[in-house]
């Protein structure tokens, strides 16, 4: 038994210099790109597990974000509940609609799977958009308060920094249990070979549900805090194809079924996408474009990802 | 292989940290303000974006040099905005940082942000589109940065929607009621003037909250005051799509005399105008409402199949016989840009001037300075590019000097022409639409 | 007056879906011979439309004649796109075939946007006439057909008979049918796989090619067209059953009508969810597809 204390002083430290970074370099810019990151890595590690533990590739994941982000919005704007209260309900509904849609959807796979998810997306976006009651096209504008803890607003980014950092660590907490767990060794079960699993008496529907609510609980903590960082939710925001796009190919282009896989694929990702937009702002979505080479480079050359490069120096450096 | 990822993701993490760190505080040159404009300069409003760009370029360019024959124009004597730093009074130049909204309300809000916090600019010029203003209000707000909007949505100087986000926010040219309103004005004269009977209306809009809040406001002004109308369909439609056969064929059903759309997107506005051909829908008036269709690109492409339609406008080239500055200021506009003014480029112009002097009579480079000062604004007529001078409602923050001085404009030989009031017409009024050419 | 709407719906629907068909019906080549999805297949189709507007507009060629360039150049765009990207990853994991040719969307529909800039075009009133051969609709008893999309119903229906007959009456054609149904089979009896899986790219992506010159008659075109026909190309597959061209015809029509019908009746912004929820419908109730062979 390798003694991990090398490991652990590494993500100690990462921890502790995430911790104290806003506050040595509060550039807005910057910590913006960080917030982002964050965020965006804690909706990969959300796919992650549906997508990389169980095989299921979904490119309709926003929906659990966009729903989370319009329970707690539309609870604090009609209803002045704070959004903390509002998470909490989020959550519920969305991992409610995951296993819901997991019952049909579950039975189908590879294409078909990955085309439904799409298509329930842009279906349910599509009667938000129409829904008066929750604002339809025009959505919700959450208005200008008093900062504070209640109301999930500041004037300063990093309020927002320490919060999304912290619902990060969750999550990754949470992957890294499932990961160990008997569900992770069921999950890897199904994904290796279904039929194999089943005849081993594990039930695969309810395994890969069990999954989807807890990968959809955790989008939804994305979706909450995103509607409080904007101040916005409408259906072409929080129910964006882009954004269930962006959660897979972040995901798949770090490695997929790892926990480190979605915070590589960010970490290279999400600056790129940040810079582009700021210094090349005139060439509109070309930052997409880019994504889309990086992803096919990664799935004809490494379809697991660029974690193998890390995995393999640290193998390396072990043996050397 | 292995190499080149090694090698690819640690210089793309590389350069990732240059940028990051690189961004280093802008200071403040001795000489020089910075104002923001975010503008949709990407996405399917590229064109509208560029207008406006090029306006506000134009406007500073007048601010920071002397033009003496576009006198008595704001700003157009002056060198600069006249600012207090260190108990002197001196000459600064204005710079404009530009944000990109991508006609995304997100981004736009974002843009607010970054170049508050990040550009230090003392106020902002934004965002076009109503939903993304809307965003951007709040944001700017929160930042404690004036923003300067032209913008029509009722709503967006409504106490009881905006709130705390009012303060900040102002709106220099008309508001919705007015320029909805002209057009029932015209139906009204109309009839008066070629002897026919207009009776029912349909009304079709997008369902954005630009399109929606116009909607509200027709639809309340024939309930409330032009009740001799009758409202015989409302049909929503989703904005930027790509067919609209069935929204064609639900106003066919409703057989009116008269359709409205309030504020469509150019392609949109294209989209219809070859549908109503395509399917032989044809009535006395099409009326339009600004928007994507005063933008030179509408008329280009359609073409005759557009002739006789109506629009609102705030301004048009025409108006230089009325107020021969307006003549010289889209002369120095065509002779850079290749365009003639449009109500887009207009308006945009107008509020930078209106900014700028707000700087220069506080001479100061403090947002709440600003802020203040452009709560004391009172330009005569004269002085601006439009038809009207500015004085903000204390509490709306809307300009109350634009009552009722909205114009209609027919299309006539691919140009936007004024056709009413009858006293700034520069063409005689056609009407009914004349038919489908085959 | 209602009657008449109705009826003008349906015609609306079936001229669009005879068009809708042709899309598909590429679609179902690559994925009845290679099971590969591709993701990517509507922004082909959009590749097409912006050569033919391109054609139109730099050398004056009205689509009716620059057809066969269109159709000649995304014939070469496919096989271009099987060798580079496809065949790399046939040994793959499934993930990856779908990852890939869903990069190949990202890339292409956002290049497109870089490069023609997300404007909504329309092919000029000139092309779209053929030259003014056609003028305004024609009006039959009071429904208004406008040519243009007569004329794209007419040219999908020739070039879908001519694609069932190639399947059907051509060595090559029935080689490819083979290598559908029995890889390894195909393979013992001599037919190169490899040669095949090129060609039915080429053969799909010439079908959506000239799918989308013909769409280009009478719809926008603009970057980000293609992903709502690889949509509703899939859909279409999924309703006619793999394998079966007629079967994709008749999941065209349905589909165009859905589209035609329900937004007018239902709303027009439901359009899309109407497809959908047939999609779903049919999944469940049929997976075989209304003519599929299961």
């Amino acid at each position: 038994m390798k003694p991990h204390w090398k490991r652990s002083i590494l993500y100690g430290g990462a921890i502790l210099l995430s911790l104290i970074l806003p506050l040595i370099y509060p550039r807005p810019f910057f910590l913006h790109v960080l917030i982002m990151f964050f965020l965006y890595s804690l909706l990969s590690e959300s796919w992650n597990i549906i997508g990389g533990y169980a095989g299921q590739i979904s490119f309709g994941h926003a929906l659990y974000f966009g729903l989370a982000a319009y329970v707690s919005t539309f609870l604090f704007v009609r209803f002045g509940i704070t959004p903390w209260l509002g998470l909490v309900a989020a959550i519920s509904v969305a991992s409610a609609a995951g296993l819901l849609a997991g019952i049909p959807f579950f039975r189908l796979r590879g294409h078909y799977f990955a085309i439904g998810t799409i298509g329930l997306t842009e279906a349910i976006a599509v009667l938000v958009n129409e829904w008066e009651l929750v604002g339809g096209a025009v959505g919700i504008y959450i208005p200008m308060l008093e900062p504070s803890i209640a109301h999930f607003q500041w004037k300063s980014r990093i309020p927002y920094y320490y919060v999304v950092f912290g619902f990060l660590v969750i999550s990754m907490v949470i992957v890294h249990r499932i990961e160990r767990s008997r569900l992770g060794y069921y999950l890897r079960a199904i994904k290796m070979n279904e039929a194999a699993a089943v005849s081993l008496g594990i039930n695969p529907l309810k395994v890969k549900e069990i999954a989807m609510a807890i990968s959809c609980g955790i989008a939804a903590l994305g979706g909450v805090f995103y509607a409080q960082y904007t101040l916005y939710v409408a259906p072409d925001t929080v129910m964006a194809l882009q954004i269930s796009v962006d959660m897979a190919v972040i995901t798949l282009v770090g490695g997929a079924g790892t926990l480190f896989g979605p915070i590589i694929g960010a970490a290279i990702l999400i600056p790129l996408a940040e810079i582009l937009r700021v210094y090349l702002g005139k060439v509109g979505t070309l930052h997409i474009a880019i994504f889309g080479m990086i992803v096919m480079f990664v799935a004809i050359f490494q379809p697991s990802g660029i974690i193998i490069y890390f995995q393999r120096l640290r193998r390396w450096k072990r043996e050397v | 292989m292995k190499s080149i990822g090694r090698i690819l993701t640690v210089s793309i993490c590389i350069l990732t940290g240059i940028f990051l760190w690189g961004e280093i505080p802008s200071s403040y040159g001795q000489e020089i303000v910075k104002v923001g404009a975010i503008f949709p300069l990407t996405g399917a409003l590229e064109a509208t974006g560029r207008e406006l760009k090029n306006a506000v370029e134009m406007a500073t360019d007048i601010c920071n040099n002397k033009y003496p024959e576009l006198s008595p124009l704001l700003m157009a004597e002056t060198e600069g905005v006249k600012i207090k730093r260190g108990g002197k009074v001196v000459n600064a130049k204005v710079v404009i940082e530009w944000g990109n909204s991508e006609g995304k309300v997100e981004t736009g809000a974002a843009e607010v942000s970054r170049l508050a916090s990040d550009k230090g600019v003392v106020g902002i010029l934004g965002c076009w589109q109503s939903a993304v203003t809307r965003a951007a209000a709040t944001t700017a707000a929160k930042e404690g940065v004036p923003l300067l909007t032209q913008s029509v949505a009722l709503d967006l100087t409504k106490p009881e929607v905006m709130g705390e986000s009012l303060k900040w926010f102002f709106r220099p040219n008309p508001a919705a009621i007015d320029l909805v309103e002209v057009m029932f004005k015209f139906m009204d004269a109309i009839q008066e003037k070629k002897k026919d009977k207009i009776k029912n209306v349909a009304i079709f809009y997008e369902n954005t909250l630009y399109g929606k809040d116009n909607a509200k406001t027709a639809i309340s002004l024939i309930q409330e005051k032009y009740k001799h109308y009758n409202l015989v369909a409302t049909v929503p439609y989703t904005a930027k799509t790509s067919d609209v056969v069935a929204e064609v064929l639900a106003l066919k059903k409703a057989n009116p005399d008269v359709v409205y759309n309030v504020g469509p997107y150019i392609s949109d506005a294209i989209l219809f105008t070859k549908t109503f051909k395509e399917q032989g829908f044809m009535v006395k008036g099409f009326l339009w409402d600004d928007a994507g269709v005063v933008t030179p690109d509408y008329l280009k492409s359609v073409g005759k199949e557009a002739e006789g339609f109506f629009t609102r406008m705030i301004y048009n080239v025409d108006l230089r016989t009325k107020k021969p500055l307006i003549g010289k200021i889209d002369d120095m506009f065509k002779k850079r840009y290749g365009v003639n003014m449009d109500d887009n480029s207009a308006r945009a112009m107008l509020k930078a001037l209106v900014l700028f002097e707000a700087i220069n009579r506080a001479q100061s480079d403090k947002p709440d300075d600003i802020r203040k000062a452009l709560l004391e604004t009172d330009i005569p007529e004269a002085k601006t590019n439009m038809i009207f001078g500015v004085k903000f409602d204390p509490v709306t923050h809307q300009n109350m000097r634009t009552v009722g001085l909205a114009l209609v404009g027919q299309a006539r030989g691919g140009q936007w022409r004024v056709a009413y009031p009858w006293d700034f017409a520069s063409v005689d009024v056609v009407w009914p639409t004349p038919k489908w050419e085959k | 007056m209602e009657g008449s709407i109705f009826l003008q719906c349906i015609i609306s629907g079936i001229l669009m879906g005879g068009v809708f068909a042709l899309i598909a019906i590429g679609l179902s080549i690559i994925w009845g011979v290679m099971e590969i999805v591709n993701f990517a297949h509507g922004d082909f189709m959009m590749i097409a439309m912006f050569i033919t507007l391109g054609l139109f507009q730099y050398l004056g060629l009205i689509p009716i004649f620059s057809l066969p360039i269109t159709a000649a150049i995304l014939f070469g765009l496919g096989v271009v796109t099987y060798r580079l990207i496809i065949r790399p990853v046939i040994k793959a994991p499934m993930v990856a075939q779908i990852v890939v040719t869903f990069g190949l969307l990202l890339f292409i529909r956002n290049m497109g946007q870089f490069i023609f800039k997300a404007d909504f075009r329309t092919l000029p009133a000139k092309a779209a006439t053929l030259d003014g051969w056609l003028g305004g609709s024609i009006n039959v008893y009071g429904l208004m057909i406008p040519p243009p999309k007569l004329v794209a119903f007419i040219l999908s229906l020739i070039f879908i008979i001519l694609v069932d007959q190639f399947f059907k009456r051509t060595t090559v054609g029935m080689a490819l049918r083979a290598t559908a149904q029995n890889r390894k089979a195909s393979q013992l009896v001599g037919v190169d796989v490899d040669r095949m899986y090129e060609l039915s790219w080429g053969l799909g992506i010439l079908c959506v090619g000239i799918g989308g010159a013909l769409l280009s008659l009478f719809h926008y075109i603009h970057p980000e067209v293609g992903l709502v026909f690889t949509l509703f190309s899939f859909i279409i597959v999924t309703l006619g059953g793999f394998g079966s061209i007629w079967g994709a015809f008749a999941g065209g029509l349905i589909i165009g009508l859905a589209e035609s019908i329900g937004g007018v009746y239902i709303a027009p912004a439901y359009k899309f969810a109407v497809a959908f929820i047939i999609f779903i419908v049919v999944l469940f109730v049929r997976p075989q597809g209304l003519f599929g062979e299961g």
